[in-house]
């Protein structure tokens, strides 16, 4: 019974890695990243990073409706990404310093 | 009983459930592979030109590539319908995208030669695009640096002089003519005969170009031909007086022949004019010999010494004289006498005068003719040789017949 208890405990990080609330929070915290690239103008200053980040997030939060989460996970992560991504370009054109943006305009 | 399904029935269930299964499993597998070809036939699409596409078309690449990971994910899990949908997305999105963006202006290609001014190492200036160094985005209008411009360069990536319009000179034979101009370039050769070598078969010292006979031997001044000689006598057949008869330089070609007939040939006869036996070596005389000014004595004339008197041992020579002057019955004579410079002068000239006489006079006993002979005493006047020397006093002591009429 004490062994059993054991195993459970730690199965429990693995299954919680792919749990609905992990891919909720993924999610959100996407979602909060590209509200901030759109409030800095991402949308117009980085309109691949902006959309790319916009059709990710979309598809993670399809896989989480279907509970995959493990989709939605990644997905999610890479909305993240990209809309930081965004933000951070947006920014430096705000700031006019386009000699290092162009030095990493792509991925 | 009724709701009982029988065992036929409960088998054809099980048959039609494996169908299906063995249908989904075909549907889901078949479109995984098709998915992998295409998602790579769209990144090959966008491939190169990404930077371009990415500057003109941001939202349809964005499209395109967030739609392959996408049908990827559906595709491995085994979602083929909504795979299959999330690539035609990718795949319209792509050719899209790939269509608003070929001007150079979405490549950032200011000079407009296709490399984009990020890479462009002079981005107002267009590449010249000819196969060398074209990717750094500079015009490079002398690719060798040979100073003559590539549009003028006949081998505008081999450095060469600009009188050979770029190209390098090339001798092949290295024998200090280019190619273009060596009329035989593979063969080492003399400038001055166009880089051929100078070839003279017969080895007459005339090279065959010049040389009118150039497998025979010959002379240069014949232009290379051997000069004709039918009696092969030295003597060229143009200067052979007697081209077919073998002869000596002397005689112009021609034979020695025997003037006088006496079975001795001219050049071994000393009278070759006049005929005589071989013992007196063609002459008709045994102590003398008629030439053209004299008659030559080739005994002297012994006198007792001091006087007149011809000595008994000179009579044979004198009777020769005598005999030759019958012999030839033109022939006039002057007998001179002389002497050495012993004693005086004035004796000597009696001395002289009186031998002479004395000759004259035993020859006109022997009947020659005396209108024909006169006698003339020199004394000691017209020495031939040394008077201070016995010898040559004994010289100077002579009698000498000079023809004076033929």
């Amino acid at each position: 019974m004490k062994s059993a208890l054991w195993f459970l405990i730690l199965l429990l990080p693995m299954a919680l890695a792919c749990s609905p609330i992990s891919a909720s929070k993924a999610i959100s915290r996407a979602d909060e990243s590209l509200k901030a690239a759109q409030a800095i103008g991402g949308e117009a200053k980085c309109p691949y990073e902006f959309k790319a980040a916009t059709l990710a997030l979309e598809y993670a939060k399809d896989r989480e409706g279907t509970s995959d989460f493990e989709a939605a996970i990644e997905f999610a992560k890479k909305a993240r990404e990209l809309a930081e991504e965004a933000s951070r370009k947006a920014s430096l054109i705000e700031d006019g310093n386009q000699a290092r943006l162009d030095q990493g305009v792509t991925q | 009983m009724k709701g009982i399904p029988s065992s036929g029935v409960v088998s054809f269930r099980l048959f039609l459930a494996g169908s299906l299964a063995a249908c989904l499993l075909v549907a889901s597998c078949v479109p995984q592979s098709q998915i992998r070809k295409r998602a790579r036939d769209v990144s090959s699409l966008i491939g190169d030109q990404r930077e371009s596409i990415y500057n003109c078309a941001p939202v349809e690449l964005a499209t395109a590539e967030i739609n392959i990971e996408i049908a990827r994910n559906e595709s491995s899990l085994g979602r083929s319908v909504a795979a299959v949908r999330h690539m035609k997305l990718a795949e319209e999105a792509a050719e899209k995208a790939f269509a608003q963006s070929r001007d150079n202006v979405c490549l950032n290609d200011s000079d407009g030669d296709k490399v984009p001014d990020r890479k462009d190492r002079c981005p107002n200036q267009p590449e010249d695009v000819d196969g060398f160094q074209d990717a750094d985005g500079c015009p490079d209008p002398d690719n060798d640096g040979d100073t003559v411009l590539d549009d003028q360069d006949e081998c505008r990536d081999v450095p060469g002089p600009v009188m050979n319009k770029g190209c390098p000179i090339v001798d092949t034979d290295g024998d200090g003519l280019p190619d273009k101009e060596d009329r035989c370039p593979q063969v080492k050769g003399l400038i001055a005969n166009f880089g051929c070598p100078i070839v003279d078969t017969d080895g007459d010292g005339l090279p065959d170009s010049e040389d009118r006979c150039p497998y025979e031997t010959g002379l240069i001044a014949n232009y290379g031909c051997p000069i004709a000689d039918r009696d092969q006598d030295k003597v060229p057949d143009v200067e052979d007086a007697c081209p077919d008869e073998p002869g000596p330089i002397s005689t112009r070609g021609c034979p020695y022949r025997d003037t006088d007939g006496d079975g001795l040939l001219d050049p071994d006869d000393l009278c070759p004019m006049d005929p005589g036996p071989k013992d007196h070596k063609g002459c008709p005389y045994k102590r003398i010999e008629i030439t053209e000014k004299k008659i030559e004595l080739r005994e002297k004339i012994f006198f007792v010494s001091g006087k007149s008197v011809i000595k008994r041992e000179s009579w044979p020579l004198l009777n020769e004289i005598a005999k030759a002057m019958a012999d030839h019955p033109a022939i006039k004579v002057d007998i001179e006498g002389h002497t050495d410079d012993v004693g005086n002068d004035r004796a000597n000239m009696k001395l002289s005068q009186a031998r002479a006489n004395s000759v004259r006079a035993y020859l006109v006993k022997k009947g020659v003719e005396p209108m024909r002979m006169r006698a003339v005493g020199y004394g000691e006047d017209r020495p031939i040789d040394d008077n201070s020397t016995p010898e040559g006093q004994a010289i100077n002591r002579r009698v000498e017949f000079v023809i004076t009429a033929h």
